[in-house]
């Protein structure tokens, strides 16, 4: 069985029985959360998307078709929706606020900023990588998962993650300094 | 960008365990509440409700009933079947689903489900339960917003909208409560759109 269809066997399950749901949450949740923080820059902003996100998604669930489409890409789909929709949000709001009289900005809030920037890069360029390699590098740095536990989520031994991990760095390096897709 | 680049991931990002676990317990209870769903094939669809039959083999289902469902590549049975062999009956058409109501036999599976049922039909999700009260919304009783909301009890034929969703009780095809007489229904399925059709039947019973 490949691997999107032991994903659409355990989709099936939680659309035939929602209690099992709850597979689907644990498989993605560190995933969306990193992708809402990494966009938005802001930890309690990030958990109302992640939160969001997972409620429209069980309500939709009866709606879900596979079609060949990973499930955490149409999660996806929901979760980038309601960060631009944020982001909707705060651009309005600056708007608004631009005029009014403004205390000049702080260093502390410019880092935090520019610290935001670099999480949505980097985010955006790990969307960019293949399934396999996306995997393997939000597990390790962005669920802080050891080789080992790793090797036990993918079902693979710890020089083939080590292996993956190599590639999958070399690829977003490859992006990060050509700005290519061939990664 | 420097070597270490991607060492810059935001591992603190990971998500704190108590946002996880309280959102994890929330989703759990509302999973809990949502029907399990059911993905068919059909554009075709009959259904039924308040058959009351009592014989051991369902032989008191009227012929009638069968003609009409003639053509139909799935059937939904929305309560108060009474005997569990009008199932079978109505099987030797094309695959049954149900749920049932207090009167009905034991729950069997998804073909006598005990409690609303939802059915995936191509881009059609059609939400089943042996009723659905006036003040109920078909979206909070099924857990998501159905296309269809089917349900029997009144014994009298109903096709009707809330929403973007259209309600349809098939009547009863052998103790109607209306000047209707004895009804079914088909529903046509063509993409997004769904025709309901009310089909009235002869009086006398088989």
């Amino acid at each position: 069985m490949s691997e999107c269809e032991s994903e659409a066997a355990v989709v099936a399950a939680a659309q035939s029985d929602p209690n099992r749901f709850g597979d689907l949450y644990s498989s993605h949740v560190g995933f969306i959360h990193a992708l809402a923080w990494g966009r938005l820059g802001d930890r309690a902003a990030a958990e109302d998307v992640t939160a969001e996100t997972f409620r429209r998604a069980l309500r939709a669930l009866p709606r879900y078709e596979p079609r060949g489409v990973p499930f955490r890409a149409w999660l996806c789909r929901i979760c980038i929706n309601l960060i631009n929709d944020e982001l909707s949000r705060r651009q309005n709001a600056l708007r608004f606020s631009s005029a009014m009289p403004m205390d000049p900005p702080l260093d502390a809030a410019s880092d935090e900023m520019a610290e935001a920037e670099t999480r949505a890069m980097v985010h955006a360029l790990i969307d960019q990588l293949p399934p396999n390699h996306r995997e393997v590098i939000m597990l390790r740095f962005a669920e802080d998962l050891s080789v080992a536990d790793v090797a036990v989520r993918l079902g693979r031994s710890p020089d083939a993650v080590k292996q993956l991990q190599r590639r999958a760095l070399a690829g977003l390096r490859s992006l990060a300094t050509r700005g290519g897709t061939d990664a | 960008m420097p070597d270490q680049f991607p060492m810059e991931l935001p591992v603190e990002a990971v998500p704190r365990p108590a946002f996880v676990e309280s959102l994890g317990h929330e989703l759990a209870v509302a999973a809990a509440t949502l029907p399990p769903t059911i993905g068919v094939t059909a554009q075709r669809v009959g259904v039924l409700a308040d058959t009351h039959c009592v014989s051991a083999d369902g032989a008191d289902l009227p012929d009638s009933v069968l003609e009409a469902l003639d053509g139909c590549d799935l059937i939904l049975h929305c309560g108060d079947l009474s005997a569990g062999a009008v199932l079978d009956r109505l099987s030797t058409l094309a695959p049954v689903l149900s749920v049932r109501s207090r009167i009905d036999p034991p729950a069997d599976g998804v073909r006598l489900h005990d409690g609303p049922l939802l059915v995936r039909a191509g881009h059609t999700l059609i939400g089943m339960s042996a009723d659905i009260p006036d003040d109920i919304d078909p979206a909070d009783l099924f857990g998501t917003d159905v296309d269809l909301a089917l349900s029997g009890t009144s014994h009298v034929p109903r096709v009707g909208r809330t929403g973007s969703t259209l309600l349809v009780n098939p009547g009863s095809p052998t103790i109607p409560l209306s000047d209707s007489g004895p009804t079914i229904a088909v529903i046509d399925l063509d993409g997004r759109r769904s025709t309901v059709h009310i089909v009235h039947l002869p009086r006398s019973r088989s």
